[in-house]
């Protein structure tokens, strides 16, 4: 689908590598500079087999990395800069979460000038915690704190209790996302006018525009977007809107029409209550009295599993899904069905079963999967056929521990 | 410059938030962008009844006023189209032959039974894109499952991961992430198939499962059963290296900051900003791991102390030594932020029934491109006569026809 396009990836941890990851898998030559030694912090993070720490077995870094061509290179030292420059001149896209490493000093805006006068139709985009440019640009942040500031995490937990962030990397994730979209955008705007331009993507802003993209479902119908445990708060309006317990773990529960919540009622046995005008008002029963529901669903529901439940939903058609662990999902049988995983087998980390493309293109089969790089693997054979360096310049190079 | 979808058109039959993300993402990157509802079945966020703005309940049919439509919906052109009627599908394949791209997050297999299959359209635009978002892809044995978002990212495992350390999961329910997470994902799908499409000239048939973008960002979560046979839980706000890594309450009670330490200058700092107490001074705690091994004394003290001041006050003395702090907001504070003040989270544009109405601008800065929100949301129907009687050439009373036919 995008073979052809050559993407840099620079300084990058999650987001910047998880936005080049989406141009790998559609086929897109990455090629992701690592620093030499220790290479992408995402090698140090883990999870690791066993727990033991391995720089080749980190799974961050294996899901982030793969499909992409792995070299390391210095480019804060003046010969690996000269280097760099070689690698973005081949190159349509560059992503990067340190824009300082490119353009940094007392005349940034200068520097960043002839940066783009050097590289005219090169697509630059830099993903940042705040921001290149505004208030807080110079700030440090991770997801935590974009989660914190973008106010997803006023939404998540228990009200009585400290707000949550969202899990493994999301904020990081949906900035990816976004960028990749961004430089899809310029590169077919590049199709026409033959200039590239720059992206700035703060990862907070891209939180903030989930948090109140959502809220406007809330907050003009007289309620708050705020957390509430298992629920959405009041559940949004309209009870059930929420997590339930059951006899072995939870289920998710959604009933927006009378006609859902009088199904759901009815797969489990039409209990008397279920008769009373008061457990009818889905509307009041969502704003006002839902402890007093969430008791009645409470043992009807304990005596059921997620799977029984999840067969009479099917069967009575509404809105009810176990919430599964990430072993349990990976079992669902429609997954295999789709051939969603990939498998790679790493010459470290051994075979590995990773999620695959969400999209399936008619015209466009994935071209087979490869493990992420070992540090430094590519650095060779890159910089001999697509740089010309000769053996004597990049044993030089070596040598410097400029590679 | 212009912008990178002037000139194409699209067909936009989502609903509710995928959809419609998709929708207003290509409008405004310049795409002429058709929404496609009939009375008898309206994109059911019109339905939210009579919403509240500043105190006030603006006047007007309820279906015109729902503020999640008109924030999913804006830049768009809105038709109306009865799909049951043979009529309707005729003009829908029409409008189709003049279109680009049909975007559609019905039910899997709705759109064949139809008779408007992606074999329909290419038939009637060679290189036509269609783009088909449901909950868990065209085909498969859970096909046809119904549900809203978060039964899909229950399904995926997303939310089994929120909740506080090795308790039971929370969820995420007011947040939401499974259909912005689709809509994103499913723009990026649709712009690489268009910059294919202009190479190529090939179209496109595009399945996206909402099931499966909710899985696409849990690789690391994979990774670590198959690593350790153990499957991940809810881990609250810690962090897998650092500590401390958490949200601590401020002295105004439902005030809340995050902190977090990154490294061993971020703990000097923080330790300087709590006046250097002897419990932090323990050699045991000046390395990432000891201080990780004593993580809940850590929390323990630090939230003791984080209660002692209102928040600013705080983020000031933190801020000053350089230690990761920033606020928990609440949505109602995005606004006042500088951060979103200046980066222009909100955009207003003018309803004819709200007046002044402020949406969520796209999160994109681009330098080549200035987007603004050019137009509010189309009330049912509002560009039927565009559409029929100029993109169709269709006469004033074939166009009456359609609507004594029911048809529009």
């Amino acid at each position: 689908m995008l073979a052809g396009l050559t993407i840099v990836e620079l300084g990058g941890f999650i987001a910047g590598p998880f936005c080049a990851k989406l141009f790998a898998d559609l086929g897109a030559q990455v090629i992701k500079i690592e620093a030499p030694g220790d290479g992408d912090p995402a090698r140090a993070y883990g999870p690791f087999p066993h727990g033991r720490p391995h720089p080749e077995k980190s799974g961050l870094f294996l899901f982030l990395n793969g499909n992409k061509t792995g070299i390391t290179l210095d480019v804060e030292k003046p010969e690996g800069r000269e280097v760099l420059h070689e690698i973005l001149a081949l190159a349509d896209v560059l992503v990067t979460e340190r824009p300082r490493l490119l353009y940094s000093g007392p005349d940034e805006a200068g520097e960043t000038a002839r940066f783009q006068a050097r590289y005219p139709a090169l697509v630059s985009a830099c993903i940042t915690p705040f921001g290149v440019a505004g208030p807080l640009r110079d700030d440090p942040g991770n997801s935590l704190l974009c989660n914190a500031l973008g106010a997803a995490a006023w939404a998540i937990g228990d009200p009585e209790r400290e707000p949550l962030n969202l899990p493994f990397f999301q904020c990081e994730y949906q900035a990816g996302i976004n960028a990749a979209s961004a430089i899809m955008a310029a590169l077919l705007m590049r199709r026409r006018s033959g200039t590239g331009q720059r992206i700035d993507i703060s990862t907070a802003d891209v939180i903030a525009s989930y948090a109140a993209s959502n809220a406007t479902l809330y907050i003009y119908h007289g309620l708050q977007w705020r957390r509430d445990g298992r629920r959405a708060y009041r559940s949004s309006g309209c009870y059930p809107y929420g997590l339930f317990p059951c006899k072995d773990g939870y289920v998710c529960l959604i009933a927006r029409t009378a006609r859902e919540w009088g199904r759901f009622v009815e797969s489990i046995g039409h209990p008397a209550w279920a008769d009373q005008p008061r457990y009818q008002d889905q509307v009041a029963m969502a704003r006002e009295y839902p402890e007093e529901v969430d008791a009645l669903l409470g043992s009807a529901l304990a005596g059921l599993t997620r799977r029984e439940l999840y067969d009479l939903a099917c069967k009575y058609e509404y809105p009810l899904a176990p919430v599964r662990n990430v072993a349990e999902a990976m079992e669902e049988p429609q997954l295999a069905h789709r051939e969603f995983f990939v498998e790679v087998e790493h010459p470290e980390a051994g075979r590995l079963r990773l999620p695959g493309l969400p999209y399936h293109y008619s015209g466009f089969a994935p071209p087979s999967a490869r493990p992420a790089p070992r540090l430094g693997e590519h650095t060779a054979d890159f910089l001999t056929n697509r740089l010309g360096v000769s053996s004597q310049q990049l044993a030089a190079l070596r040598e410097g521990g400029i590679v | 410059m212009n912008p990178p979808l002037a000139g194409y058109r699209v067909l936009n039959l989502g609903r509710v938030w995928t959809g419609p993300i998709v929708g207003y993402t290509l409008a405004a990157l310049g795409a002429e962008v058709i929404k496609l509802e009939h009375e008898s079945s309206p994109d059911v966020t019109r339905l939210l009844g009579r919403p509240t703005i500043a105190g006030k309940r603006p006047e007007g049919e309820p279906q015109e006023l729902s503020m999640f439509f008109h924030n999913h919906n804006r830049d768009c052109l809105g038709i109306t189209l009865n799909l049951k009627t043979e009529r309707g599908r005729e003009l829908m394949l029409a409008l189709a032959a003049k279109c680009n791209v049909v975007l559609e997050n019905f039910g899997s297999g709705v759109m064949e039974r139809l008779g408007l299959g992606y074999h329909a359209l290419a038939q009637v635009r060679p290189g036509i894109i269609v783009a088909a978002i449901s909950g868990v892809g065209q085909d498969g044995p859970l096909t046809g499952l119904r549900g809203y978002a978060p039964v899909f990212s229950s399904l995926s495992g997303l939310e089994s991961l929120v909740g506080y350390d090795n308790e039971e999961a929370q969820g995420m329910l007011s947040f939401g992430l499974s259909d912005p997470n689709a809509g994103a994902q499913a723009v990026f799908a649709v712009l690489a198939a268009v910059f294919h499409h202009q190479e190529t000239g090939q179209g496109q048939y595009i399945d996206m499962s909402q099931l499966e973008a909710g899985m696409a960002v849990l690789g690391e979560a994979m990774l670590e059963w198959q690593f350790t046979g153990q499957a991940p839980g809810p881990r609250g706000n810690g962090h897998r290296t650092h500590c401390p890594h958490g949200i601590f309450p401020c002295r105004e009670p439902g005030c809340w900051v995050a902190i977090a330490v990154e490294c061993d200058a971020h703990w000097n700092g923080l330790r300087q900003a709590m006046g250097d107490p002897p419990w932090a001074r323990e050699p045991a705690l000046q390395s990432a791991q000891g201080r990780g091994q004593d993580r809940e004394r850590i929390e323990r003290e630090l939230d003791d102390w984080c209660r002692k001041f209102p928040r600013d006050e705080l983020l000031r003395k933190l801020g000053k030594l350089d230690v990761p702090a920033k606020p928990v907001l609440q949505v109602e504070e995005l606004d006042d932020h500088p951060q979103f003040s200046e980066r222009g989270l909100y955009q207003e544009v003018e309803h004819p029934l709200m007046g002044t109405e402020r949406l969520v601008a796209l999160p994109w800065k681009m330098s080549g491109l200035a987007h603004s929100i050019r137009k509010a949301a189309p009330l049912m129907g509002e560009d039927n006569r565009y559409v029929f009687m100029k993109l169709l050439g269709m006469g004033q009373e074939e166009f009456d026809k359609l609507g004594e036919d029911g048809v529009i």
